[in-house]
């Protein structure tokens, strides 16, 4: 009796302190490695709950593994994984196959004829582009339409989608427990038989996509030129949805070239979190994804940003109010100041206690909001930027100047103390509030890992914040935020009758 | 198969017996050529039921326990909205929202308030929106206790500083200011002053003067009128013992008294949609449209039924008629959709989609024939089975995690939803028929009541929506 009321007790403190101590919870302890012969990599947690698991498929590959011409195109071909298989999505595609050769072949007509730019014949180029549409809807007779979509969700999905961005691209899905073997099976069938059929009428979706995000969209444009004004010569300047001439351009056939160059299975990673037995998660993993032959890795990106040797500026004109968005390049997330460059956006962006907020926008009330962030890449050297809303009448160059100010302070006067300590407490809070749902624990053990290549970084980077000094940050900020290694852009407004009269200079010099 | 028939019967039939068991067994571990012909165990799943307690002063609360992290998160409802604010002062329940948080109370300084916060990792953060005002807490488990003591104070005396509120105005302000920049905004901000022309209220916005006219006195009153413990919904989720945690909100709010509720009166809306055709001009490449008319009340028994149209119709991304259509066939649009919402009063129908200037009529067109046709063309059983088995098989991600479970479980009871609505929804999906759904179709959707809205080029869009109606512009007001 006594014996067993002391262990009561221990595992009462044992629980306690736990409970006590936000940093307590290891997720060494929690996550089950498991990699295929082919090289594809699982990471299996197990955690009680609604029967229900999270999936993330996440594959290296990303707009900075694009070039010119065919920018956009790891992001397309993300619309594409979606069209189905030899199996799903076609009552038979043997028969549905000479169609799509057909229309490759007209595509690439209509792609060198546009080519010709101010030569090209418009009457050519409009019957090809209605050649394209009918020869995909005459091939629709082999369709089952979006199958893929149908299969998943009459079994219950939630959250179907997938995301790509300059580093990755990911797919991801959460299901009923018993559903693991539909997942299995669909996931893997997209890898080893895919058919990227309805190619044409798919980019033309990815079109609307751009005239969504950037065309109609001040921030859009300017974020876009920004980037590509930061980076000269590596291709983290191009936006992940691509330049729209490329969209416009590209061919089923380059799809093709892409995915079997980057979709293999070493570069791919597997998180799955949820109400699973992770034995049979294994043998799921092995019996589908095992059918995979190994591959090469894709080449590696080559190219490196040279130093800047001045400020740059960016200025969109736009009807619309003006904002301001700077930058600064930094090392890779991989090099020691990343943990510094972290408590330097919380310092200066998070919160109500922050320095940019307690002096840009409630003491001297010049913007709604300022705030920090790293763009465009994690897998290479990016940017570590700021951007603000300005109040009115205040212009973007008064707002530019303030945050120079408070930039300044993290010199003159570095935090220390509680401020450090208070940013310590908010990360590791962040951290275990990413574990509370599936799907996020999902997203972030795949992310870390295809993108940074280890998921245990997500919790030994708390231990290097907690190292992180007022010496450091004084360090980091004179050697990083210096004029020379900025770039600036804004929006600067314009009335419709300014824009009108542009247009008409232009026309006429035309 | 040659050795077992080489062998007396007893023996055949254990090796074939042996045999049929590792066909068996392959059955299970070889890959069905397609996946439907997979099966799956049965799901055993009791949704975990949150407990419902009423404080002495009236405050509902529901409470979850769950261990496995040392976190607690909070969500409460306030009976209040922007719906209840006077027409020139609108803007004031969003204010109310805002500086309860930021404005300090009659005790601690706001900038006191903030550093403790933020030093905890912890948040408290307020809002007051058309229908509900919101707060939601998170903090560590081990920091509960004084985090309550903030809350409570911050919910009974809120001192709503001048410069906190100048502040929170300037905000506004400048967001009013901006919300022509983006088509987004316009067309969704039109469309709702259209739609609920009868009764503005529900589509009310603020505007600068409005906004000017707010005053710190405003803020007390409206706080004062509806910030009562019996007009509170909370619900907790997470690391916490609710004996405990009940106790400690009794000894804390305990003292708050039970306040007179006097909610002023909404006007009605009208039963009729008054259809138009509105273009907004932009400078821009691509049209956002979006048109629809009123919808159905909260609580009406056909909600089954409608859930199930919209999932036929509009609001299943690929696998609904209008995605299949616009998005997958056509390559119209990237964003495309129709959904029938209930409300307190009357909900709205509502389809968009946005699509470059040359396509914007062959967009309308067709989705208003796909609209008309869902109340006239059978609906297949594939439709019919696709849509029950998505809602019925997803319906367990509702309650995911604690925090979702009682989120949800406090919008119910804050909504008026009967108690066992969670118990009976599956039940009454599949009893949907397809007629339900035609009838459902006929009844709520009319397409001669649409009111249009268009944000794009007027040079591109002008003459080609002349084909749906008299095009009827508005100016966007422009600001310094």
């Amino acid at each position: 009796m006594k014996i067993k009321g002391w262990i009561v007790v221990l595992l009462w403190i044992a629980a306690e302190s736990l409970a006590r101590c936000a940093g307590a919870f290891r997720l060494e302890d929690r996550v089950v490695e498991y990699t295929l012969d082919n090289g594809m990599k699982f990471l299996l947690v197990r955690r009680e709950g609604a029967p229900v698991f999270s999936a993330n498929i996440t594959f290296r590959v990303g707009g900075v593994d694009e070039v010119p011409g065919i920018t956009g195109l790891a992001h397309l071909f993300e619309h594409m994984a979606f069209k189905g298989t030899r199996t799903l999505g076609v009552t038979n595609w043997r028969r549905e196959r000479p169609y799509l050769q057909r229309i490759d072949e007209v595509a690439e007509e209509l792609t060198r004829e546009l080519a010709k730019g101010e030569r090209a014949d418009p009457k050519r180029v409009a019957e090809l582009r209605q050649k394209v549409k009918d020869l995909e809807n005459e091939a629709r007779r082999f369709v089952v339409k979006d199958e893929l979509d149908d299969l998943y969700v009459r079994n219950g999905a939630s959250g179907l989608n997938a995301s790509t961005g300059k580093d990755s691209t990911n797919y991801y899905v959460s299901l009923p427990s018993n559903r693991l073997p539909l997942w299995a099976w669909i996931e893997s069938d997209r890898l080893l038989h895919p058919v990227l059929r309805e190619f044409y009428s798919e980019r033309d979706v990815v079109c609307e996509e751009h005239r969504l995000g950037i065309e109609t969209q001040p921030m859009g444009w300017l974020y876009q030129d920004f980037i590509a004004t930061a980076f000269l010569a590596h291709p983290a300047r191009y936006q992940t949805i691509g330049w729209m001439s490329d969209i416009q351009a590209v061919t089923r056939r380059q799809a093709e070239e892409f995915r079997d160059k980057y979709y293999v299975p070493a570069n791919a990673t597997v998180a799955l979190v949820g109400d699973l037995d992770l034995e049979t998660c294994k043998k799921i993993a092995a019996r589908y994804f095992g059918r995979l032959p190994k591959r090469p890795l894709p080449p590696p990106i080559v190219t490196q940003e040279p130093e800047q040797r001045g400020e740059r500026r960016v200025v969109v004109e736009w009807e619309a109010k003006p904002w301001l968005i700077i930058g600064w390049h930094k090392p890779s997330p991989l090099h020691p100041d990343e943990a510094v460059f972290d408590v330097i956006d919380a310092v200066l962006s998070r919160g109500r206690t922050s320095r940019f907020y307690q002096t840009i926008v409630r003491d001297r009330k010049l913007a709604t909001s300022v705030s920090c962030f790293t763009v465009p890449t994690n897998r290479y050297p990016n940017l570590f930027g700021v951007e603000a809303t300005p109040i009115h009448p205040h212009p973007t160059r008064e707002v530019e100047q303030a945050i120079y100010e408070v930039m300044e302070t993290l010199i003159t006067n570095p935090p220390d103390g509680e401020e450090l300590q208070k940013v310590r407490n908010n990360l590791r809070a962040d951290f275990l509030r990413g574990l509370q749902s599936n799907r996020g624990l999902a997203n972030r053990l795949a992310y870390y890992q295809a993108v940074l290549g280890d998921w245990r970084i997500m919790q030994t980077h708390l231990d290097k914040i907690d190292a992180v000094t007022a010496e450091d940050v004084r360090r980091v900020a004179k050697q990083y935020f210096t004029p020379t290694n900025r770039t600036v852009g804004e929006i600067v407004p314009i009335s419709p009758s300014e824009k009108k009269e542009k247009k008409g200079k232009d026309d006429a010099n035309r | 198969m040659q050795t077992v028939e080489s062998s007396g019967r007893w023996v055949r039939l254990t090796r074939l017996a042996a045999i049929l068991a590792v066909t068996a067994l392959c059955a299970c571990s070889t890959i069905p050529r397609h996946p439907r012909q997979l099966r799956f165990e049965p799901l055993k799943f009791d949704r975990p039921k949150p407990v419902r307690t009423v404080l002495k002063n009236g405050m509902v609360v529901f409470t979850l326990e769950n261990h496995e992290l040392p976190l607690v998160s909070a969500h409460f409802k306030i009976r209040t909205g922007g719906l209840l604010e006077p027409a020139d002062k609108a803007g004031l329940a969003d204010l109310t929202g805002t500086v309860l948080r930021t404005g300090g109370t009659t005790t601690r300084k706001a900038e006191e308030i903030d550093q403790r916060l933020e030093f905890l990792a912890a948040s408290i953060e307020s809002s007051i929106a058309r229908q509900e005002g919101a707060v939601n807490v998170q903090c560590l488990s081990k920091d509960l206790d004084e985090i309550l003591e903030l809350l409570n104070d911050m919910l009974r005396h809120p001192l709503f500083a001048e410069d906190k509120l100048d502040l929170a105005k300037r905000q506004l302000m400048e967001s009013i200011r901006r919300e022509n920049d983006d088509p987004d905004t316009i067309v969704a901000r039109e469309f709702d002053k259209l739609l609920y022309a009868s009764s503005p209220a529900w589509g009310r916005r603020p505007e600068l003067e409005t906004v000017g006219r707010i005053s710190r006195d405003d803020l007390l009153a409206f706080h004062a009128r509806y910030f009562h413990p019996n007009n509170i919904i909370a619900g907790f989720a997470g690391d916490f013992d609710t004996k405990t945690l009940i106790a400690t909100l009794e000894r804390l709010f305990g003292d708050w008294p039970k306040g007179d509720l006097d909610f002023p009166p909404i006007p009605p809306l009208a039963d009729r949609t008054e259809p138009s055709v509105n273009l907004v001009h932009k400078d821009q490449p691509q049209a956002y449209i979006q048109f629809g008319h009123l919808g159905i009340r909260r609580h009406n028994p056909d909600y089954y039924a409608v859930t199930v149209m919209n999932r036929i119709l509009g609001s299943g991304i690929f696998t609904c008629r209008l995605g299949r259509e616009i998005r997958s066939n056509r390559g119209l649009a990237y964003s495309v959709g129709a959904v029938l919402t209930d409300d307190t009063d009357r909900g709205r129908f509502m389809a968009w989609c946005q699509t470059k200037s040359e396509s914007t009529t062959e967009a309308i067109s067709v989705m208003q024939e796909i609209i008309r046709r869902m109340a006239t063309d059978p609906i297949t059983d594939d439709e019919m089975e696709r849509s029950k088995a998505a809602l019925r098989d997803s319906f367990v991600f509702r309650f995911e995690t604690p925090q979702q479970i009682v989120t949800e479980q406090v919008r119910l009871a804050y909504y008026g939803y009967p108690e066992d609505f969670l118990d009976t929804y599956i039940d009454k999906i599949n009893a949907v028929s397809k007629e339900a759904v035609l009838r459902a179709a006929k009844q709520y959707l009319h397409p001669d009541q649409m009111i249009l809205v268009v944000v794009g080029n007027r040079t591109d869009l002008k003459k080609p929506l002349e084909k749906f109606g008299t095009v009827n512009e508005i100016a966007l007001k422009t600001y310094d």
